[in-house]
């Protein structure tokens, strides 16, 4: 899967649970979950099952613990997919 | 050191979320995961146990000046008793220990880490849309007798918020938190 399609997917699913909805007009992969979309920490739970869900994968403890950033997370999704 | 946390209950922590396969187990021990779907009301307990976590996490990383990390299920939660209105208990990181206090109403629970009992602190809980940084720099400027136009709050390379005045970083350790309608600071005292 291109990468730009994994940040393009990972933007769909964090949309619900972003709180400054400023911060996705230029989502990529600098975005920081808490500082930059204000997603509450609460809620990365959340998009760390549905990222699961979304590309079939196992997120595991020590991937989840640095998962911060939409780079973080497209590069925990490759990671698991390869 | 100081951490804080409140949950709105008509928010929680997102309705029905601890039915959620794999919910419960990313954040919670398999002992807590147990407490909670024994527990009377599991949405609530799945609250309370998460706000300890994440006040004794604001404190823990404040205290080490650590990077942030997302690993709630490292941080091991113990409840004192079972009193509705308010519940004490202990969350354990890495070898270090965090004493919570938790207050609880039908809308929200608000809980709070600090390293001792002797711990002097003031808090304020806000039950409307606040503006919380004004209040806190309200409140810093009178315990420490300075201008509130000259605090400002900036964040560290972690992240963590500090209050400087004047180029001057405040010997301060404070932590706010917000959800919903809902938010509080806390700020510690010098003794």
């Amino acid at each position: 899967m291109p990468e730009k399609e994994i940040l393009e997917k990972l933007k769909a699913i964090v949309t619900p649970y972003v709180q400054n909805k400023e911060g996705l007009e230029n989502f990529d992969e600098k975005t920081d979950f808490l500082n930059d979309l204000k997603i509450n920490s609460a809620n990365l739970v959340d998009v760390v099952l549905d990222v699961e869900d979304e590309f079939n994968i196992e997120i595991d403890t020590e991937s989840m613990n640095g998962m911060l950033t939409a780079g973080d997370a497209k590069n925990i999704i490759l990671q698991k997919m390869a | 050191m100081i951490g804080n946390d409140i949950i709105d209950l008509k928010l929680s922590l997102g309705k029905n979320n601890w039915k959620r396969k794999g919910f419960l187990n990313k954040l919670f021990s398999e002992e807590e995961q147990d407490q909670i779907l024994k527990s009377k009301d599991p949405e609530f307990s799945t609250c309370l146990l998460w706000a300890m976590k994440e006040s004794a996490y604001k404190a823990h990383q404040r205290r080490f000046d650590l990077p942030r990390i997302f690993n709630p299920k490292a941080y091991r939660c113990e409840l004192n008793g079972d009193k509705r209105a308010s519940v004490s208990g202990k969350v354990s990181i890495d070898g270090n220990s965090y004493l919570t206090k938790v207050s609880i109403s039908k809308e929200y629970i608000y809980c709070y880490a600090t390293l001792s009992n002797s711990t002097n602190f003031v808090q304020k809980i806000y039950f409307k849309p606040t503006d919380l940084k004004l209040e806190l720099i309200n409140a810093v400027s009178k315990q420490q007798n300075l201008p509130k136009e000259k605090i400002f709050i900036k964040k560290t390379s972690q992240f963590i918020p500090f209050l400087i005045s004047e180029n001057q970083k405040l010997f301060c350790n404070f932590s706010m938190t917000h959800h919903g309608d809902f938010s509080a600071f806390i700020m510690e005292l010098r003794n």
